[in-house]
């Protein structure tokens, strides 16, 4: 299948959502003149991924949004440097090994261009990318597959923050949960612990309707290439701001 | 000065008067002593609660917090401008204090968290307070101070009344972006 661009695709794709069902809009009616649909810059609860999303994984091989139709589809991203995530990949790896049994799909992003690089590696077979994290994989007995997101383009879309982030879509396609594996960082927690990855799965497996639908990740910023010379976007501050517990 | 980084037993006077001036000129490669620390640059271990009663005794005056951490590289690469850029907002009155949220990691101890932060603040030459928070779980951390911690670095105004904004966490800030962030607290206090 020929790869487009990221770009091209995601742009070419926010057609494809205003063509597709959407979610109860939120917010009052516009009585705007009509005006071409402007495209999605990011993923909300209740939307789905283009089809034609297209990501590689380290081992060359392409993953289409499309090829997840059907299934429940988990999506994480990842970095084989933040010691944040760390704490967390042996769980997600067990997450996998039991609800991979089940159908569920499992990928991980990696998005920090300081892992892959900038650009995608050259097709001539001359250069041996990713080499790091198919060693740490290895190394760690992960079963991630890990795509490469050069340009950071589908981590932006899905407006990704940390590694890691979770994304959770229903077999329709649909995100119905997105933020943080559990609230257990040293997984000490034991029965006390919120284990929201693992009860979105269960309730959807059930066909109940996911709650939470979404969770504030933590974890390392995802290191994102090119990024333009920060400016502070910060919101004027509130008069009466917020309340301290 | 000790020329005991050279042989310099057997060497004669005249050898001796040009290794003294190649010294002098910085020919030595022994490893200059690191600036001492500036006296407001102290390096203090805090659980939750003594975090809690430290940001409140500033309370009166605006706060910005930045959580840091040694193992996250942006951090580091902006503690130097959030110095700079803070400037004029600390000799106002504002209060600036950097979070090492060093225990984040599985493993790390508190003594080695107060290490890492320590050296981290003497090689950026760091003039402001730095808190070695001990608290390994970000989201107790989140909970106890009602900052909703996400990725790091991240900054916070606590303003004088004790009110928590995220002023930003979006990645690395420069000192501009810095200077911008302490007008903006100092407009609010006023």
């Amino acid at each position: 299948m020929k790869t487009r661009s990221f770009v091209a695709v995601l742009a070419s794709a926010a057609l494809a959502f205003a063509q597709e069902p959407q979610p109860v809009p939120v917010g009052p009616p516009v009585v705007a003149p009509a005006a071409a649909p402007q495209p999605p810059k990011t993923l909300a609860l209740g939307m789905r991924v283009p089809a034609e999303t297209v990501l590689v994984d380290i081992d060359g091989k392409e993953h289409r949004a499309g090829d997840c139709k059907g299934k429940i589809t988990v999506v994480n991203f990842y970095s084989i440097t933040c010691p944040i995530m760390r704490g967390w990949e042996q769980r997600l790896a067990a997450i996998e090994q039991q609800y991979g049994k089940q159908g569920v799909v499992f990928l991980d992003i990696d998005a920090n261009s300081t892992e892959i690089g900038t650009t995608p590696p050259a097709k001539d077979g001359k250069d041996k990318p990713y080499e790091k994290i198919r060693a740490h994989l290895a190394a760690e007995k992960l079963p991630f597959t890990v795509l490469a997101d050069h340009g950071n383009v589908v981590a932006d879309f899905f407006g990704a923050q940390t590694t890691p982030h979770v994304f959770v879509f229903a077999a329709d396609g649909k995100l119905v949960y997105r933020g943080l594996i559990d609230d257990d960082q040293h997984d000490r927690k034991g029965d006390q612990a919120k284990r929201y990855l693992r009860d979105t799965l269960d309730q959807l497996l059930a066909g109940k309707t996911v709650t939470p639908s979404e969770t504030k990740s933590i974890g390392c910023a995802i290191k994102r290439a090119g990024k333009p010379k920060a400016e502070p976007k910060a919101p004027e501050l509130p008069k009466n701001g917020g309340e301290r517990d | 000065m000790a020329l005991d980084c050279l042989p310099v037993a057997a060497a004669s006077a005249t050898v001796k008067r040009a290794l003294v001036l190649l010294l002098l000129a910085g020919g030595c490669d022994r490893a200059a002593p690191a600036p001492a620390a500036s006296p407001s640059a102290t390096v203090e271990e805090v659980d939750l609660p003594a975090l809690q009663r430290w940001l409140a005794a500033r309370s009166g005056r605006p706060v910005l917090v930045n959580f840091w951490a040694t193992w996250c590289q942006p951090c580091l690469e902006e503690l130097p401008d959030l110095q700079a850029g803070t400037a004029d907002f600390r000799a106002s009155g504002g209060v600036v204090v950097g979070i090492a949220m060093e225990r984040w990691v599985q493993g790390v101890s508190n003594a080695q968290a107060v290490a890492r932060a320590t050296a981290a603040r003497d090689r950026l030459q760091l003039d402001f307070p730095v808190l070695v928070c001990t608290e390994d779980d970000a989201i107790a951390m989140r909970q106890a101070l009602g900052i909703e911690l996400g990725p790091l670095p991240a900054t916070w105004l606590i303003d004088q009344d004790g009110r928590t904004v995220s002023l930003h966490d979006r990645g690395k800030i420069d000192r501009d972006g810095f200077r911008a962030l302490a007008e903006r607290a100092l407009r609010a206090a006023r």
